[in-house]
């Protein structure tokens, strides 16, 4: 009697054909899933990898602070270099603000109604618009409308109007993290909403807005197709070491039109130097992606509730 | 209404902090403007320049004047610094040949300062006065009015957006251009010297071809590495994909278009032995690459969203992992799985550089991935450099803009209901 | 004697439920007034009518008035001066994100205080209060939202005194809290008592009975009875529902 009892507990223990079954088709898709995964990320190493592999005979501190030389066929990339730092920077201190304020607006004054949805609908649209069509506005509204002509000052602000989304983004998903109970908890005490912001809100999600403005930083470095027509231009020379040799309303050059110069417009170019344009265009781009998770993993080990 | 008064009106009060927020960035927009570019002389060529400085003018004058009343005195005392600001904008306009004129400078300059310290830096009358209460409009006010501004600014660039690419393209699209032929002709010949043909139909073609071979490639990649990193992952291994997902989505999209060109042509030439690698297949995959982040952070999202009870309780009654995700969590998340692949989908349709660079560029009717094709963006891309302004030509381009536009706007509007769909549910 | 808050058939509408049918009642100066009642009885929502942050919330609606000594508080432009001059404490503590100091000092310093002298001043008369002075005296530096729930509670007691308001708020504030500090807290009431009107809701019958003069009881949104609190707890108040409920027969 008792030996049975122990079998038939063991027996409910042992796997049945359809558990095993299952058992392997569990494992099988975890693998699939897993060499998807794998096969996704693959691309990444191996682009960077190629490109650097191809680079290497070019790479020096040379080819960073000098001019394109020989109708772009030889030399560095000093003046498209110093052109991106350009358009990103006043990019930056355009998209930043209205970026930040925009996000405060939907997040901490915007009631929940017709007018607020309408909003952030065309915030949601305005991160869809193609990178092209925003350069179609850039070249009516700033270009030609607002009389800036082709100039950093043009592009920039084409590049700003297109990032603005990225900034919003992140910078609403920030403010959410702050608990409601810390803006009830000001109201009581009779904080004016923004001094409620101020005190309370912004610092403790200073962290996602910065996330916010390097990810801007790292897609205004990488785009093209908005400042093809709106300010940066195939060539133009300019003093090697001087950071001060662009004024915002010339023309610039600028990495990513000029690795689509060197590598479509333009033939016999030596071997390795699309390749090495193209990896400082990465490079600069994946390296403040990479300060923003650092910045976010520092910052979230010392949160403070 | 409040905004209007802030700005315009010369009645009732403001504090210092609230008159420095509203007149630096005016001070700044003009030192600006005065600084780079030819002033006057370009500044008042231009209608909108000489409008907008107007405005800036009389902002700074009502703010001023609430700052007088703001110190219990009269707004008159604004004529102070105007007066000789006026008279010194004259004399530099009609450069007189004394140098004694220089004097009017000088004391513009030391008005202004004067005025400056004067409204700036000192503080109004305690309590209320003739023109009203204390602080009546303080500092809160107008970072409450800046704060509105930037929010709203986004409908404004949606529709200055909409608004200038189709005042750019209104007048060909009005008279001359026979709208049924741009749509469904597929001859492209913009450039022709006599037979001049706007028919983009090929270019539709080949925008949805690509965007349907991308979908292919990304979708299946993008959905299975969603459900991997959001179901089977251990934590620490999700951080690492999720980074490594983040890197992928930020190389620009010209490095992609480099890559078509030099690595993926190489190998579409040696595995298909075909002689150019510049194909629809090779912008294809490109795109997916491009999309395949969007498609896993948004899927991922939608599959989080589920909620975890769903899970508990499914493993409670002895399903495994798989038939939890395939009976219980896809279902749930369809929407949102939904949403993923239209925005990849409006990703691929609306990219540029890397289709125009990896597609082989010429205007077909696609007939396999391994024809050459060209799309609505490339097109714009290529020839807008090109193009004489204001022809013909150039305003077509901006009717494919617009054409784009639309198309990108529709598909966006479909997954942002979508997306509002599950969150009603 | 004349009132500090009057309540005059008070009606609050969430979109399409009523919170408050009607209410009336009058506070006197210098006293406890105790509000008790069930769940969903609208308590809560009296006290956010009264310094106004019922206006955060979405859909809310009201009618009647509420004065505050004779004037009515929804004319008033400056509603930030009007919370100032109401101290609130909410049921579950909420340290800001600031450190222990500056969570005492963020009601003076938003109204313009900068000395810093008057500042310790008022941070330790405050913590003094809550009887949290001698447990945080030495780490004030140390983040408000690391301390325990009870000691939070009293840092929220602590903040809410620390603009000198004229009436305090108590929303069920002994639910984070344990006994013994409760008791503390109690006693402190009992000396602010001297210098404020208090209005104590409390979901504790006894604590209502131990502390305030008078006392109400509301039911769904209705104000059923409000008296002294001897009546009140006595064999033979006005309503049968005030008994029960008092007694423990529901709620």
């Amino acid at each position: 009697m008792n030996s049975t009892t122990e079998i038939s507990a063991q027996d409910m223990f042992t796997e049945t054909a359809v558990g095993k079954q299952n058992r392997y088709i569990e494992n099988a898709v975890k693998i699939f899933f897993l060499i998807m995964t794998c096969l996704m990320i693959l691309p990444l190493l191996l682009i960077i990898g190629y490109l650097f592999y191809k680079a290497l005979p070019v790479l020096s501190l040379d080819f960073l602070f000098t001019n394109p030389q020989d109708n772009m066929r030889a030399g560095g990339i000093w003046a498209p270099f110093l052109g991106t730092i350009y358009l990103v920077v006043v990019s930056l201190l355009v998209a930043a603000p209205i970026g930040v304020f925009a996000a405060v607006y939907l997040n901490e004054y915007a009631r929940d109604n017709w007018f607020t949805r309408i909003v952030n609908l065309a915030v949601v649209n305005l991160a869809g618009v193609p990178s092209i069509v925003h350069a179609l506005f850039g070249v009516g509204a700033f270009v030609l409308f607002a009389g800036l002509g082709e100039s950093i000052l043009a592009a920039s602000l084409t590049l700003a109007i297109m990032t603005l989304p990225v900034i919003i983004a992140s910078t609403t998903e920030a403010l959410k993290a702050v608990p409601m109970a810390f803006r009830e908890a000001c109201w009581n005490l009779g904080a004016t909403r923004w001094q409620t912001i101020r005190r309370i809100v912004l610092p403790n999600s200073i962290s996602g807005i910065l996330t916010g403005v390097i990810l801007q930083v790292s897609r205004a470095a990488g785009e093209t197709a908005p400042i093809m027509f709106t300010g940066a231009v195939f060539y133009k020379a300019i003093a090697e070491g001087d950071i001060f040799a662009y004024n915002i309303t010339d023309q610039c050059m600028a990495l990513s039109l000029h690795l689509y110069t060197i590598s479509t417009q333009v033939p016999d170019v030596t071997e390795g130097i699309p390749y090495g344009t193209a990896i400082v265009l990465v490079g600069s781009v994946l390296l403040v992606n990479a300060a923003a998770i650092v910045l976010r993993v520092y910052l979230r080990t010392r949160k403070k509730w | 209404m409040k905004f209007i008064h802030i700005l315009f009106s010369i009645n009732g009060r403001i504090n210092r902090a609230g008159w420095w927020l509203l007149n630096l960035p005016i001070f700044v927009t003009i030192a600006i403007s005065i600084t780079t570019f030819d002033f006057p002389a370009t500044l008042f060529l231009e209608h909108i320049h000489l409008l907008l400085l107007l405005g800036l003018v009389w902002i700074h004058i009502a703010v001023s004047a609430r700052r007088w009343h703001d110190k219990d005195k009269s707004a008159w005392w604004l004529l102070f610094h105007i007066t000789p600001l006026i008279c010194s904008i004259c004399v530099y306009a009609a450069k007189p040949p004394s140098v004694w004129w220089d004097l009017i400078h000088v004391i513009t300059v030391v008005t202004c300062l004067w005025t400056c310290v004067e409204l700036g830096l000192f503080k109004g009358t305690a309590g209320g006065n003739q023109y009203g209460p204390d602080s009546e409009t303080s500092s809160e006010t107008v970072i409450d009015f800046y704060i509105s501004i930037c929010g709203i600014s986004a409908i404004l660039f949606v529709f200055g957006i909409f608004f200038f690419v189709f005042k750019e393209g209104a007048g060909f699209l009005f008279s001359g251009l026979n709208i049924w032929e741009f749509l469904t002709s597929e001859e492209w010949y913009p450039t022709s010297l006599n037979n001049k043909r706007y028919g983009t139909f090929a270019l539709v073609l080949g925008t949805f071809s690509v965007t349907a071979l991308a979908m292919l490639l990304a979708v299946p990649f993008g959905l299975g590495a969603a459900i991997y990193v959001s179901e089977f992952c251990s934590p620490k291994l999700k951080e690492t994909f999720k980074i490594v997902i983040e890197f992928l989505a930020a190389i620009p999209s010209v490095v992609w278009g480099f890559i078509g060109l030099t690595l993926m042509n190489e190998m579409i030439i040696k595995v298909f032995n075909a002689a150019i690698g510049l194909t629809m297949l090779n912008g294809g995959i490109m795109l997916a690459l491009m999309s395949v982040p969007i498609i896993v952070s948004i899927a991922e999202d939608a599959l989080k969203a589920v909620p975890d009870s769903y899970r508990e309780a499914a493993e409670a009654l002895g399903a495994t992992r798989w038939q939890v995700i395939y009976r219980v969590l896809l279902p749930a998340a369809k929407n949102g799985l939904l949403a993923a692949v239209l925005l990849g989908a409006a990703r691929s349709i609306g990219e540029t550089m890397a289709v125009l660079m990896a597609t082989g560029h010429s205007v077909n009717i696609p007939d396999g991935p391994l024809s050459w094709i060209r799309t609505l963006t490339a097109t714009i891309a290529a020839e807008l450099g090109e193009v004489a302004k204001g022809g013909e030509h150039y305003q077509v381009l901006f009717i494919i803009g617009i054409l784009l536009f639309t198309i990108t706007f529709i598909v966006n509007l479909i997954a942002d209901l979508v997306i509002k769909g599950i969150r009603q549910s | 004697m004349k009132p500090v808050i009057e309540v005059s058939d008070l009606k609050v509408f969430y979109e399409d439920t009523q919170a408050l049918n009607g209410i009336s009642l009058d506070v006197y100066p210098n006293e406890i007034l105790g509000i008790i009642g069930p769940a969903q009885s609208g308590k809560t929502t009296l006290l956010k009518v009264i310094n106004r942050t019922l206006e955060f919330t979405q859909g809310t609606s009201l009618e009647g008035t509420v004065k505050l000594d004779g004037v009515d508080i929804n004319s008033i432009s400056d509603v930030h001066g009007l919370r100032k001059r109401i101290g609130m404490v909410l049921p579950l503590p909420v340290g800001l994100p600031l450190s222990i100091y500056d969570n005492v000092a963020f009601a003076p310093r938003t109204s313009g205080l900068r000395n810093k002298s008057e500042l310790d001043e008022i941070v330790e008369r405050c913590l003094q209060q809550a009887a949290l002075w001698d447990e945080v005296k030495d780490r004030l530096d140390s983040l408000g939202t690391k301390l325990s729930g009870g000691q939070q509670q009293r840092l929220t007691i602590a903040r809410a005194l620390s603009h000198k308001p004229e009436i305090l708020c108590l929303d069920e504030f002994s639910i984070a809290v344990d006994p013994i500090t409760t008791m503390r807290i109690e006693d402190v009431l009992k000396t602010l008592k001297e210098e404020m009107t208090i209005l104590l809701v409390t979901n504790l019958v006894q604590q209502a009975k131990r502390l305030a003069n008078r006392t109400a009881f509301m039911l769904n949104g209705d104000l059923i009875e409000i008296d002294e609190t001897d009546v009140i707890f006595s064999d033979n108040p006005t309503s049968q529902s005030t008994y029960d409920y008092v007694n423990g027969n529901f709620g």
